[in-house]
């Protein structure tokens, strides 16, 4: 009897650390980066205007990295190979990518449309959210990057 | 007899609406879809000369539109 008491109070106590599971946020290892601005991009090697997007998020990533910004790229790939292999092609194999292949990253994003990118300031806001990408987007989002980039580190909480 | 008839109508209605209850596709997995070879066109300049083809052959017919008549020059 007592076993069981023990046993079931031992349950009650492991309940809620079981059952909380790592939020999108914390999955992509959003919370690594407190005080950076980083920039979530979903993408798929068989989808165009991701794989345009990519090669310029790979240079700003070297061109920005020294001042803040990161960036965390989500794999929509059935195959991981595949990404692998893009990401060889273009030389970024230095990109994080984290692989969602049955979409559980991206549905917990509410995710429409490939490419979708979220940027997070450095407060670990959600400031700008992107569907789709063409190059002449491209301006446009690196001034969105200056003006948090130029944001004070210290606001950081 | 009516309201069992009706009963049965809404019951079926509500059955061929579940049926769009799981409609569509989610972005990442349109993979199959972007593949060149599920292009409704996937080799414009063949589509053009086949489509070229068909309306100086059927010309006498109207074609793909209706003019011409038969002789194949257009």
């Amino acid at each position: 009897m007592k076993r069981l008491l023990l046993a079931a109070l031992a349950l009650l106590v492991a309940a809620p650390l079981l059952a909380s599971e790592p939020s999108p946020e914390q999955r992509i290892g959003l919370p690594e980066h407190a005080g950076e601005v980083v920039y979530v991009d979903f993408w798929a090697s068989w989808c165009p205007p991701c794989k345009e997007a990519l090669p310029w998020l790979h240079a700003l990533q070297k061109d920005l990295g020294e001042q803040g910004f990161t960036l965390i790229t989500v794999n929509m790939d059935r195959d991981r190979a595949a990404a692998d292999a893009f990401l060889e092609k273009i030389g970024a194999t230095d990109v994080t990518m984290v692989h969602d292949p049955d979409g559980a990253i991206a549905t917990a994003f509410g995710l429409e449309a490939l490419p979708t990118s979220f940027v997070y300031g450095r407060d670990g806001d959600l400031r700008f959210k992107h569907e789709g990408f063409s190059v002449k987007d491209a301006e446009s989002i690196a001034d969105e990057l200056d003006e948090l980039l130029a944001e004070p580190r210290e606001e950081a909480r | 007899m009516t309201r069992r008839l009706l009963l049965g109508a809404a019951l079926l209605a509500v059955i061929a609406l579940t049926g769009c209850a799981s409609m569509g596709v989610e972005p990442w997995e349109r993979d199959l879809l972007a593949r060149p070879a599920m292009a409704l066109n996937d080799d414009p300049i063949a589509l053009a000369l086949d489509e070229h083809i068909y309306f100086s052959k059927e010309a006498s017919t109207g074609g793909l539109g209706f003019g011409g008549g038969g002789c194949g020059c257009n």
